[in-house]
């Protein structure tokens, strides 16, 4: 279901004469250097973000500012954390947007995707449980147990998130490299991406072989013709540069 | 401008790196080069932390009741293990590839805004900061070498044709601080400014006046002319807000300015380490 509105959407909104390469979507994948500037502060508000938030939880675990009070740290760092955080999101939002259907089976992308509900999850249990007992422990050089494995799930989850998310611009462990069958093919529902990709494949082979047939007097095929159109068939577009970007 | 116009007789050095031994190993292997990105991704994030908490500080904003020297002496192990992460996965990124090095503007660019960012972090910054805001006549002469050094690092950047869009996350991050930090008569403005040419270049692209992003088949080329005129916009708001002789400033205005311009200079290498990647190469 997601697959499918995926594939509108990076098809349908914005095509001119139902071109899917002149789409919003396409288009923004496609170009010199909006796309590039997306990314570029998508990496530059993940500084801010993940900067600021790595203090605050090295305060929990007791590492850092042992001396300040967790709330004075707090106060004053999380409005910058909390303004990084609506940056990445927005510009994740349009990256994701520029092709969705390549980042919803991509099993980085995925993997990225549990961590930030794991971090989200345990933002969430920290405030309306841990944190209810700040007084207690606030001025503390070294919380209780359950802050600092707050801070430690924080740390490791975004930590993860971010590796992930930078994996998620390589182009290994697709869906056409996976074998069918294993834990990353069922992971990143190659099923659906596979099954519209081995479609289009077919109906390229089917026109060539008819075009085969109509010329086949006048011209002869060669083996490699079909080995060329199975490869040239629309399959998944590859993030742009993805591969080769810093 | 870049390291192949100013040097070209490095070229054959740089051919024959890449194609050393470690290198072709780390390329042969599908996962070397992913980890050293991911590690340099990271380190990137400690150190935006350990430039935003001293460089805040010293504009009178975020920990206010922490010393300056306190916060400084807490985050420089961080500055100089993250610096130190990133030369060494920095490195290795551009022994792999040399030649992107050595044809990218952005690569040059980074280079060179190293300089003030390095001055000011490791030089100024900790001689305000150790001294609990108090700025020597030596800071302030480092301080005025580095201020030129960015602007010059900016211009280059801002002219190098397949660098250039990079600017415009600068003038982001100076937005940003006026926005969050300035008073709020020039949130009101600069924030009424931005909606009208956002607005306007809107309306009049979509109305096929005038389109700031050129459509060229399936590509889009940032106009350079309207990126320009908002970096002067955002530039003037900056210098106004932070310049200002206010009773009620939170911290003298030579100290805001070395704030700003360390977190500007830090970013500046940031983005325009990102560009390389993403901008191409060159003349």
């Amino acid at each position: 279901m997601f697959h499918d509105f995926l594939q509108w959407l990076q098809d349908v909104p914005g095509a001119t004469d139902g071109d899917p390469s002149s789409s919003w979507s396409q288009t923004l994948a496609g170009s010199l250097h909006l796309w590039a500037l997306i990314e570029g502060s998508h990496v530059l508000s993940l500084m801010l973000f993940a900067g600021t938030i790595f203090v605050v939880d090295l305060r929990m675990l007791g590492v850092a500012f042992r001396d300040v009070p967790y709330s004075t740290l707090n106060n004053k760092i999380l409005p910058i954390t909390i303004g990084g955080f609506v940056l990445v999101m927005l510009t994740g939002a349009v990256l994701f947007f520029s092709n969705p259907v390549h980042y919803y089976h991509s099993v980085w992308f995925r993997a990225k995707m549990v961590f930030l509900i794991i971090a989200a999850a345990n933002i969430f249990w920290f405030h309306y449980r841990t944190q209810k007992n700040l007084a207690e422990w606030d001025a503390r050089p070294s919380p209780p147990a359950a802050v600092k494995i707050a801070a430690g799930v924080s740390l490791a989850s975004w930590i993860f998130v971010i590796i992930f998310g930078r994996l998620t611009a390589f182009l290994f462990f697709e869906c056409d490299t996976m074998p069918v069958g294993s834990f990353g093919y069922a992971f990143a529902e190659c099923e659906s991406a596979m099954r519209e990709a081995n479609a289009a494949a077919e109906e390229f082979e089917e026109e060539s072989t008819d075009g085969e047939a109509t010329e086949e007097p006048t011209e002869e095929p060669t083996d490699g013709s079909t080995e060329e159109s199975t490869e040239e068939a629309p399959a998944e577009d590859p993030a742009p540069d993805a591969a080769t970007q810093e | 401008m870049n390291f192949a116009t100013l040097f070209p007789e490095l070229k054959p050095v740089v051919d024959g790196i890449s194609e050393s031994g470690p290198m072709l190993a780390i390329k042969s292997s599908s996962f070397a080069m992913p980890m050293i990105l991911c590690s340099h991704v990271l380190a990137l994030t400690v150190l935006a932390g350990s430039i935003l908490l001293p460089g805040l500080r010293l504009m009178g904003i975020g920990m206010t009741s922490v010393s300056a020297s306190t916060i400084e002496k807490t985050v420089r192990p961080w500055l100089i293990g993250a610096l130190i992460v990133l030369a060494i996965s920095g490195t290795v990124m551009i022994l792999v590839n040399p030649m992107r090095a050595f044809l990218t503007p952005a690569f040059f660019v980074k280079v060179i805004a190293f300089v003030p960012a390095l001055i000011l972090s490791l030089g100024v910054v900790r001689s305000i900061a150790s001294r609990d805001g108090v700025i020597t006549e030596r800071a302030r002469i480092f301080a005025g070498i580095a201020a030129a050094l960015w602007v010059a690092t900016i211009w280059i950047f801002g002219t190098s044709y397949y660098a250039a869009p990079g600017t415009f996350h600068i003038t982001c991050v100076g937005w940003l601080i006026v926005m969050a930090f300035g008073s709020n008569r020039t949130r009101i403005i600069l924030g009424a400014i931005s909606a009208v040419l956002i607005l306007g270049l809107t309306i009049a692209a979509f109305s096929g006046v005038y389109n700031a992003l050129n459509e060229y088949d399936l590509t889009m080329e940032i106009d350079r002319w309207s990126a320009r005129f908002i970096a002067l916009v955002v530039a003037f708001f900056l210098v106004w807000e932070f310049t200002r002789q206010r009773p009620d400033a939170p911290a003298p205005t030579a100290n805001r300015l070395i704030g700003i311009l360390t977190i500007l200079a830090w970013f500046t290498v940031a983005a325009a380490g990102r560009w390389i990647g993403l901008g191409g190469g060159g003349a």
